[in-house]
């Protein structure tokens, strides 16, 4: 099949949304946080600025742990395949594409909880054991909803209640994932007792808080894609339509998190925990009912 | 506080062994020998139920050839100070320990020990204030050591922490999420903090030793005023009154409410502060910022009223230095208008937020028999259900002609001590418009005064933190003796309860919670050469007000 | 009462009221001007020729900020800003209004030089010893508050005395030496 000249133009399209967006979104979230501040906050290219100085100071790899460089570069580089790909398979509506990129992203997550272990440090494992009891549930949350609805659509998406059950799960574990208050617990502990970004300085915190952003990113296309498949589209304007989707989420997201303070790492996970299993048992219920 | 309880009080403490007594204002001083101290203090802690405020050591010795030891009890009931003082010869200086019987004397004997050499028999001595790599036997506040020596290092014996198999989180002493040096370690298992230990004392800067030498007394107003960012005005205010107590100089009445309106604006922008520093360290950075830009009116006031942000600089002995007149006066209520508007709906809304409630909630419980133990002072008391508050106690400047509601709280957690600092707003802003209405005509300062040497006086203040407590003997052109006791001085060690049980994520909020100002706890070590800062190791690179949050 | 526990409800959302109220509050500074009321109290500025060299505001100086630097033919009157706390004391007690508060506060510089201001003056000497009294215009400051001290004005204290308690002395013994 020869490609249109649309089906060509789309994958830049697709690549340059997927690298320079994440940081620009960052940016129009942190001047929303500063008009509910009441301040003028910093211009919108800002996260790109700060990456770009990150990117310009020299390398210093924490002792006795020369794998992190390797860790941290495989976890960039996975992020960023996963979100092209994803994207790709919105547009080719290959189920395939879909699920394969959720394999990849079980596979970031992993290695997200893997790269403060390898260092020796102590702190960095206490900040770490913190994430990981969030990450526990609400990981585990969204990679079965969206396996879930996978699975009893076979990918031909039509609206029903357990759909929308299991989207709200997937909003909400987004919204969880990517760390913003009230669960920002991880990011939080440099405060007090070191957390997980202690070992990093220069390009790898560069590289690392890139790819957070990308996988928040990532995240937030899921509910936009199972959401825009219930309307028949023309594949190019699909993609378009999910990246925009996904960016209003991203602001909408951004509006939420100034209002509430920060939980604690004893409230949230049992918090959590009651919401998704009521959540799960309501869209299984729904689902044998047949609606 | 009325003649025959003073009365009484005197002769049940003739009859302990009390001698020299005499009765100034509202302040009895006492002497008693150092083997009837302990039943004495024992019968004024217990029976009279009195608070210790405090205890000072001075070098006596080129007047009677003694040191001497200065025990503050205060009972606020009947608004009285007392003051027992013990001698001891001058080759031997020891004292018996009043700890066991009174929990809260502990650091200050201490800090009688590390700067004037005394020996407490009956407990166990460390030292305190002065940094390990001190040398042993320079004793700072003796008169012979001049103020601008600077001594060699010695090797530094101290060892901060025993090893234990409980695993231990440092704080300290530099650290993101303080704003001043303090070291704190706490010993934690899985997420509950079970021990505290509390370094602190990294920020002296030898204020009383320089009081005592090299500076005059209307100058120290100025030196008292930096000894904090942002409670300076009670530390000027308070030291003021000892002087002026002692000398028994006759301050005019508008000086008196100037004072006062000073005092009261002071107390609501360092609420407005930590209401928003507690919001920041619970996350909500939302609240931190529109509190903080609600303070920015009751800034600019104090410029206005004043000339200056934060360090006023309005006191002298014997009134103040500027005056307020009527568009001033105007001004002032307007914007009190907007604070109080404004706050209101942000309060409302910093308790809807239901992180805040379920994370401010029974954390950080402090006991209504510990505290009272402790002595602790200020919010800290007041929401552990102690009914103290020295401007209602003991009124000073011009709070007998006001009348306010002063809120206590029994819970003793984090909320109760947010609550009362929430609620000494608006009791401010009601005690702030009658001042300025009541406000009446005549000169603002004292013309001609003297300061007659070898006299005593105490005096206290209300400060945003809790109870203030100078000490001040006259000498000639300067005093022979200034003892400041700020209020976190006396909170801190109730850290040590407050801490425990609690979980480590709320152990900043909890320390924040009786809002600590470190510079104003540490302001006794002595190296200055020319006025010049020297530091020894452990210290603050900063020089200039140790408190960074003066604006 | 429903609505009462319902803006309670609602009252985390009620800060986004807040905020549009209130609006930007940053300031630009410093491209746009500080805010600082009229009765800020800045750096001080000492005219030279109304100062007489009499040292009241070294004294009354808090953290000698202001020396006056006595040498042998001149006394200097030194003013370092990077001491000064603003207080304005020194305008209080100066006896000729020759200081004067501004409210300029920016004063930053990267060199320690530009902080130091200097008067300059000129100094009588004893007619005996030859030490140096105080500056001149304080001289002549003195001798037109108090007419009859312009006898003894050129005399330092040490020879004043020693005057003085000669002429006691000439007094009790009868004129004899």
């Amino acid at each position: 099949m020869i490609p249109s000249i649309i089906d060509i133009a789309v994958v830049p399209v697709v690549i340059a949304a997927s690298i320079f967006l994440p940081p620009l979104l960052d940016g129009v979230e942190r001047k929303i946080k500063a008009i509910i501040h009441s301040r003028i906050g910093p211009p919108i290219l800002q996260t790109w600025y700060d990456l770009l100085k990150l990117f310009g100071k020299s390398i210093l790899a924490p002792r006795n742990s020369l794998h992190i460089m390797t860790l941290i570069l495989m976890y960039a580089v996975l992020s960023i395949t996963t979100l092209i790909l994803f994207l790709y398979g919105i547009y080719c509506n290959s189920l395939h594409y879909v699920i394969a990129s959720v394999a990849l992203f079980m596979m970031i997550q992993a290695l997200y909880l893997t790269i403060p272990f390898v260092t020796s440090n102590p702190f960095a494992a206490i900040g770490l054991s913190r994430e990981i009891m969030i990450m526990l549930i609400n990981e585990i949350a969204f990679i079965t909803a969206f396996s879930l609805i996978l699975y009893f659509t076979r990918g031909i998406y039509t609206w029903s209640f357990y759909y929308t059950v299991l989207v709200i799960v997937l909003l909400i574990s987004s919204y969880v994932s990517s760390g913003r208050i009230p669960f920002d617990l991880a990011e939080a502990e440099p405060e007090l007792a070191s957390g997980i970004l202690i070992e990093f300085s220069g390009p790898f915190l560069g590289i690392y808080h890139y790819t957070s952003l990308v996988k928040r990113f990532l995240v937030k296309i899921v509910p936009s894609y199972l959401v825009l498949s219930l309307f028949p589209l023309d594949p190019y304007i699909r993609v378009v339509l999910v990246i925009m989707f996904s960016c209003i989420l991203w602001l909408l997201y951004a509006t939420i998190a100034p209002l509430l303070g920060r939980s604690r790492v004893d409230i949230a996970p049992s918090s959590l925990l009651k919401l998704y299993t009521s959540l799960f048992a309501v869209a299984l219920i729904l689902f044998i009912l047949g609606l | 506080m009325n003649n025959d309880y003073i009365e009484k009080v005197i002769t049940e403490l003739k009859a302990r062994g009390a001698s020299d007594i005499s009765v100034s204002h509202d302040t009895i001083f006492v002497s008693v020998e150092s083997d009837k101290l302990r039943s004495l203090v024992e019968y004024i802690h217990n029976e009279l139920d009195c608070y210790f405020r405090t205890c000072g050591g001075c070098d006596e010795r080129p007047i009677n050839g003694f040191f001497a030891l200065y025990h503050i009890f205060g009972d606020d009931k009947h608004g009285l100070n007392i003051v027992v003082k013990t001698y001891a010869s001058s080759d031997d200086p020891k004292f018996p320990t009043i700890v066991d019987i009174v929990p809260a004397a502990d650091w200050c004997e201490m800090e009688a020990h590390d700067l004037l050499g005394f020996e407490f028999t009956g407990r166990r001595q460390y030292r305190l204030v002065l940094p390990p790599n001190w040398p042993k036997g320079l004793y700072p506040l003796r008169k012979e050591v001049p103020y601008n020596i600077r001594p060699k290092p010695s090797t530094s014996g101290e060892q901060i922490s025993k090893p234990t198999n409980i695993a231990a989180i440092p704080i300290g002493p530099y650290h993101p999420a303080l704003h001043e040096p303090e070291y704190f370690e706490l010993y934690i298992e899985g997420e509950k903090v079970v021990d505290v230990k509390y370094r602190g004392f990294h920020v002296h800067r030898g204020i009383e030793k320089l009081g005592e030498t090299r500076m005059t007394y209307q100058q120290i107003n100025f030196l008292a005023e930096r000894i904090c960012g942002i409670c300076g005005f009670v530390h000027s205010t308070c030291y003021c009154q000892a002087v002026e107590k002692a000398a028994r100089i006759d301050v005019p009445e508008r000086a008196l409410f100037i004072r006062s309106i000073v005092l009261e604006v002071e107390r609501i922008h360092s609420h407005l502060l930590w209401v928003g520093v507690a919001a920041h360290l619970l996350g909500y950075d939302t609240g931190f910022m529109h509190t903080w830009r609600i303070r920015e009116p009751v800034m600019v006031l104090a410029e206005l009223l004043t000339g200056s942000r934060k360090t006023y600089g309005i006191n002298l002995i014997g009134g103040v230095r500027r005056d307020i007149d009527e568009s001033k006066k105007k001004k002032a209520l307007e914007f009190l208008d907007i604070v109080e508007r404004e706050f209101k709906t942000l309060a409302d809304t910093l308790l809807s937020i239901p992180q805040i409630k379920k994370r401010l909630k029974e954390t950080g419980i402090l006991p209504k028999e510990d505290a009272r133990k402790l002595s602790v002072v200020g919010p800290v008391a007041r929401a552990s259900g102690l009914d103290r508050d020295v401007r209602r106690d003991l009124p000073y400047a011009a709070y007998k002609y006001v009348d306010f509601n002063v809120p206590v709280y029994d819970e003793g957690d984090n909320m109760a001590r947010l609550l009362v600092r929430v609620d000494e707003v608006f009791e401010s802003i009601k005690i702030l418009r009658q001042l300025l209405d009541q406000i009446p005509k005549g000169p603002i300062i004292a013309e001609d005064i003297t300061i007659p040497e070898e006299r005593m006086a105490v005096s206290l203040t209300e400060a945003p933190r809790g109870e203030n407590v100078h000490f001040v003997i006259t000498g000639r052109g300067k005093p022979y003796r200034w003892k400041v006791r700020a209020p976190s001085y006396q909170n801190i060690p109730a850290l040590k309860i407050m801490l425990n049980g609690v979980q480590l994520a709320d152990a900043p909020i909890t320390i924040a919670s009786i809002d600590p100002c470190f510079s104003c706890t540490d302001r006794i070590l002595v190296i200055r050469d020319n006025g010049e800062k020297y530091w020894l190791k452990l210290t603050h690179p900063r020089g200039g007000s140790s408190c960074p949050r003066s604006l | 009462m429903s609505e009462k526990s319902l803006g309670k409800k609602l009252g985390l959302f009620k800060i986004l009221i807040i905020a549009k109220k209130a609006g930007r509050v940053t300031r630009k500074y410093p491209f746009e001007k500080p805010l600082v009321t009229d009765e800020f109290r800045g750096k001080i500025e000492i005219d030279e020729k109304e100062c007489i060299g009499c040292g009241a505001c070294a004294n009354a100086c808090p953290p000698n900020a202001l020396k006056l630097i006595k040498g042998e033919n001149t006394f200097i009157l030194q003013y370092f800003i990077g001491r000064c706390i603003y207080c304005w004391r020194c305008i209080d007690v100066c006896p000729t209004n020759a200081i004067k508060g501004t409210r300029e506060f920016e004063l930053a510089t990267p060199d320690l030089n530009d902080l130091y201001e200097s008067v300059v003056h000129d100094v009588i000497k004893c007619r005996e010893c030859s030490k140096p009294i105080m500056t001149v215009k304080a001289k002549d400051y003195i001798i037109s508050k108090v007419s009859v001290s312009e006898n003894y004005i050129d005399l330092d204290p040490d020879c004043r005395k020693k005057h003085f308690l000669s002429s006691i002395e000439k007094r009790f013994s009868g004129g004899i030496e």
